[in-house]
């Protein structure tokens, strides 16, 4: 590939990428508020302790990771 | 079974209305029952691409404010008695129809087509949205430009929330010359940056505007009308073999077609 081609390129990915790193903040919260939501059916959460992290990576994957302290199990049979 | 595809695109001039009056009418000419509808309010260009601007007497508006029944207000084509459209309306400016009155509408017709092409607007708005929830699968043109592309990106992410069942691409207004000369990304550049599958490649050609606005489609010699046929075989067969445009500005004739097309 010529190398007037490969800097258009390399800038279109860019650009992809970003638009993509930029996604709204209003997510982390939502999903973090879905995921305690039904994580409480089953923890007694510590939701200070609490953590979701979302991460674009260069390859356009997106790594998601969810970290929490929980006091207790609450058992399954409970209503 | 009716298959109700949106041509959408998020930047505006690549070529949804031209690709959805030529695939439109390929398919019709290929016996298919083709019903074209302009989601484009206020905006709408499909009647004139069509030729049939002054053919028309009643819009979607109409059917909406129960001035005739969705019927009456379909336009035949002049050409290819298989093809019907559903025109916009010029006057509206504003309009906060409800979505679901529209999905009445568009299921209301399936018993009566093979194909529904919705011309959707430019852009992401609620006319976008409006659009994309009446169909069962849409193609997203670009044109193979950073800017189209990236809106084509923005586009394909909010496609997702509607779950369609097939979301294929199409890229339009391609130069061979350009690709071949590396001065215009390829079919795979394109293919890679969004990672979704091309069903067809149409390449841009002077006499497009003019051929059109006659009614009746593109020039059947053309590059574009080959494209185009290909592209109804995808939709027809689920063949997907696609059109190159590089092919004949390769080789020893090729370089003469290139300097060639400096100077026209
Ligand atoms: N392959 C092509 N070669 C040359 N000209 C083309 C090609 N495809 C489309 N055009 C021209 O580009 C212009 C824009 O096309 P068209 O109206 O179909 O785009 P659009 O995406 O529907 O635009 P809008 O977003 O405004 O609705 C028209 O003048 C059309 O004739
Ligand atoms: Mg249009």
């Amino acid at each position: 590939m010529g190398k007037e081609k490969m800097v258009y390129v390399e800038r279109l990915n860019k650009i992809l990428l970003k638009d993509k790193q930029n996604f709204p903040n209003k997510l982390i919260s939502v999903v973090k508020s879905d995921i305690e939501n039904v994580l409480n059916n089953y923890f007694e959460l510590n939701l200070n302790s609490s953590e979701l992290k979302i991460i674009v990576g260069e390859d356009g994957l997106i790594q998601i990771s969810y970290n929490s302290k929980a006091r207790n199990i609450i058992p399954l049979n409970a209503v | 079974m009716c298959r109700t595809i949106v041509v959408t695109s998020g930047k505006g001039g690549v070529g949804k209305t031209t690709i959805c009056a030529n695939l439109g009418i390929i398919l019709a000419s290929k016996n298919k029952n083709v019903l074209l509808v302009d989601f484009d309010f206020g905006l709408n260009n499909l009647d004139v691409v069509m030729g049939v601007e002054n053919h028309i007497t009643y819009d979607i508006f109409d059917v909406i404010d129960g001035n005739c029944t969705i019927k009456q207000a379909l336009v035949q084509d002049i050409i290819y008695p298989k093809l019907f459209m559903l025109p916009s309306s010029h006057l509206i400016e504003n309009n906060n129809i409800d979505v679901e009155i529209l999905k009445n509408m568009i299921n209301e017709l399936k018993y009566m087509f093979d194909y529904i092409l919705i011309d959707c607007p430019a852009g992401i708005d609620n006319n976008f949205k409006r659009a994309i929830s009446c169909a069962d699968e849409a193609i997203i043109v670009t044109t193979p430009h950073i800017s189209a592309i990236r809106d084509a990106d923005k586009v394909l992410s909010l496609l997702l929330k509607y779950k369609l069942n097939n979301v294929c691409l199409i890229l339009n207004k391609v130069r061979g010359d350009l690709i071949v000369k590396e001065k215009m990304l390829s079919v795979k550049d394109v293919e890679d940056a969004l990672k979704l599958k091309v069903v067809g490649v149409i390449p841009e050609e002077d006499f497009v505007n003019f051929s059109l606005l006659s009614g009746g489609g593109v020039d059947s010699k053309s590059d574009c009308y080959k494209s185009f046929s290909l592209i109804s075989e995808y939709y027809l067969l689920g063949k997907r073999d696609i059109f190159d445009p590089t092919v004949k500005y390769k080789g020893v004739l090729g370089k003469l077609k290139i300097n060639l097309r400096k100077f026209v």
